[in-house]
């Protein structure tokens, strides 16, 4: 997980506040955001594929490409496993992957639809304008990480007391 | 490396440096979101409003944001950095 990289001799020049927000918080809102923003992604290129949708000017079909790529590779600068890590750290991340390439349209549902009711330490990612036109709540770290939860494992395996006893982001 | 906040463990130290590199190679208004939105934590409305953005532009940069630190570190790259070597034979049948 902590395998060298390109950044780790690059010198961060951040204070201490700044630092202190990253490491407990900021840094669950970028992974949260990376995992979001790519179901997003691919939701969409699936819809232009089928002509369900047509895209604004700019973006691209490469463009939303990254993201699914970034999903199927395990690559980029701070890859899907470390995000999965970040948001809840016993989730198995390859079925994860796995679910989410296999049906990104389900896996946005169930972040959305997901009314789990966690809250140790959540951070909630910025709503989108089209999440507030639909007066949906906003999506946190842990209604992500309980939706994807949720998708691997099956709603038979979550009773009411089990799930609030399962926290991912309690860590 | 430079950062000595006592919160911030190995694996976030690593992280952040990656990340970090990454985002200083980015134009401006992904640099700003950034610094505003994850590393400062500020809401949308108050990004928005010190960027003097409406909601669906900030939507739009966010996206890029996160889109440019998925991408490959050199997927940008449009020409190798080392010539390409060439066969050195003539590929001829026997």
């Amino acid at each position: 997980m902590t395998k060298p990289s390109e950044g780790w001799d690059n010198p961060v020049v951040l204070d201490d506040i700044e630092l202190y927000h990253f490491a407990t918080e900021g840094e669950r809102k970028l992974a949260a955001s990376l995992i979001r923003s790519s179901i997003e992604d691919m939701v969409l290129l699936q819809k232009v594929g089928t002509a369900e949708r047509t895209l604004s000017r700019n973006v691209t079909v490469e463009e939303l490409r990254v993201s699914r790529e970034w999903v199927a590779s395990n690559g980029g600068v701070l890859s899907f496993e470390e995000c999965c890590t970040i948001c809840a750290p016993d989730m198995d991340w390859r079925a994860v992957q796995q679910a989410i390439l296999m049906d990104p349209a389900g896996a946005l549902e169930r972040i959305r639809k997901q009314n789990s009711i966690i809250v140790d330490n959540d951070v909630a990612l910025p709503q989108t304008q089209a999440e507030i036109a639909r007066g949906d709540e906003p999506i946190t770290m842990g209604r992500l990480a309980m939706g994807l939860l949720h998708m691997i494992q099956g709603d038979l395996d979550f009773g009411q007391e089990e799930e609030s006893a399962y926290r991912p982001m309690a860590f | 490396m430079a950062m000595n906040a006592a919160a911030m463990n190995q694996p976030s130290a690593s992280r952040l440096a990656r990340v970090m590199a990454r985002v200083e190679s980015l134009p401006d208004d992904l640099r700003s979101m950034f610094d505003q939105s994850i590393i400062r934590g500020r809401p949308k409305a108050a990004v928005c409003q010190e960027s003097q953005i409406d909601g669906a532009a900030f939507d739009d940069l966010y996206s890029r944001l996160m889109r440019e630190l998925k991408r490959e570190p050199h997927a940008r790259l449009a020409l190798p950095q080392v010539p390409r070597l060439r066969f050195p034979f003539p590929p001829t049948k026997p």
